[in-house]
């Protein structure tokens, strides 16, 4: 196998990839990791990899390490990918441990904030002139989601987000069917509880 | 656009339209500058590269805010010898690789690639000394060395379940477990005692296991597999 061209999504499908094959005895660790093209993967996956940790909570100044983690975890798993499945819940999965760990790690929560100006042109190659109102819905989506604990964000961000099913998103994240979905209603109400919070901040009105 | 609803979400309520339209934002988002992808992925170069040479990972010279899992990580990598890797990019590594944190400076803002499943190819390499694993590898601190033994002892038993030797897979797998107990690649030491268990026919004891290793690691991403090993007759 050779070429650039290995990582393929299929949207309809899922957005699983398309072309890593694996010979039908099975290929060895090694084998199967020179099929991959994990650069490839890379440069599809970064953009979700990168907004995924963002929405868990990882700040602007964090984000290029928990990346480069979970990238590493991903070519250490790769062979152990099945391409039959689609990519992104398991990148989520992935995303999501690392983040968890992170938190763990971490000894205070760094609030989500209005991002300076530097900050902006790295997080987004849209450039400053892009549409303020997406810029600025963008931002309170991520400052609203602190509303939530890690485990509720996941499930709120992996369904209303990623538009992933409440089966695969327990799947996932290896929780029970209805703990997903009542982490899901939870989420909700403290999202939207937040976004009327900031809102009404954002126009003066004071907040309850 | 919305992919359409599970079967199973049908029961959930609609967001209210003014959230929807928040999240809608957000799922538009657009990617980070494709400088910041390409120096993200310079730091991944050497884990990437790791099958050049044994060893090599550690080389690397990882940021300090991630400290030793990446290098743990880059380790595993490195220790399974993945040979192959050279393969990884169709063509070898570049010879050389630069140090992370002064390929950020280098690195080019490349222009997006043709077609998002056609990367662009890798920056060349412009690194004034070249890696060399051996006197990398003694200058590390010990600990890093712990890692490295363990990610070894590791891959042993990996290869031995491979090779259809889940008996030996275990004895070294009991090595490790003796040797680091609370190692830092413990998730994935245990994960392939189970595997090795369940190839061995040892399946009460692969159950019980997979069952305390779910308690201790309940995100865990190997869970799946693992729930597949056990299911099916082991290879």
């Amino acid at each position: 196998m050779g070429g650039s061209a290995l990582f393929q999504t299929d949207r309809a499908r899922g957005g699983q990839f398309v072309g890593m094959s694996r010979g039908a005895g099975g290929l060895n660790v090694a084998d199967a990791r020179a099929e991959v093209d994990f650069r490839a993967l890379y440069e599809q996956q970064f953009r979700y990899v990168f907004r995924t940790l963002r929405r868990l909570g990882a700040a602007p100044a964090e984000a290029d390490d928990l990346v480069q983690e979970v990238f590493t975890v991903v070519f250490q798993r790769l062979a152990d990918y099945d391409r039959n499945r689609p990519i992104e819940p398991w990148l989520f999965g992935i995303a999501f441990r690392v983040a968890s760990m992170h938190r763990r790690r971490r000894s205070r929560r760094v609030p989500e904030v209005a991002l300076g100006a530097r900050e902006l042109a790295d997080e987004d190659a849209a450039g400053p002139e892009a549409s303020l109102g997406d810029r600025r819905a963008r931002e309170l989506v991520l400052r609203a989601l602190d509303a939530l604990s890690l485990d509720q964000r996941a499930v709120f961000v992996m369904h209303e987000i990623d538009e992933q099913p409440i089966p695969v998103v327990a799947e996932t994240l290896a929780i029970p069917l209805n703990t997903a979905y009542s982490r899901l209603r939870a989420a909700r109400a403290g999202f939207a509880a937040r976004v009327r919070r900031l809102e009404g901040r954002h126009a003066g009105e004071g907040t309850s | 656009v919305r992919r359409a609803p599970h079967p199973t979400d049908e029961a959930i309520e609609p967001l209210l339209p003014e959230l929807a339209a928040l999240l809608a934002a957000e799922r538009r988002a657009p990617p980070p500058p494709a400088a910041r992808r390409a120096r993200i992925f310079a730091r991944l170069q050497p884990l990437v590269g790791a099958g050049a040479g044994a060893g090599a990972a550690i080389g690397a010279a990882p940021p300090a805010a991630m400290g030793s899992k990446i290098l743990a990580a880059a380790l595993v990598a490195g220790a399974i010898g993945v040979g192959g890797a050279i393969g990884l990019f169709g063509r070898p590594p570049p010879p050389t690789a630069a140090p992370a944190a002064t390929t950020t400076e280098r690195e080019r803002p490349a222009a997006a690639p043709t077609s998002p499943f056609t990367p662009p190819p890798a920056e060349p390499a412009q690194a004034s000394r070249r890696r060399r694993p051996t006197t990398t590898a003694t200058r590390a601190a010990p600990d890093l060395v712990g890692l490295r033994a363990e990610a070894a002892i590791l891959e042993r038993a990996r290869g031995a379940l491979a090779a259809g030797d889940p008996s030996a897979a275990l004895a070294t797998l009991a090595d490790a477990e003796r040797a680091f107990p609370r190692g830092f690649l413990r998730e994935e030491r245990e994960a392939l005692s189970i595997r090795a268990l369940a190839a061995a026919g040892q399946r009460a004891a692969a159950r019980t296991r997979a069952a305390a290793f779910a308690r201790e690691f309940p995100a865990s991403i190997q869970a799946a597999a693992l729930a597949d090993a056990l299911r099916d007759d082991v290879r």
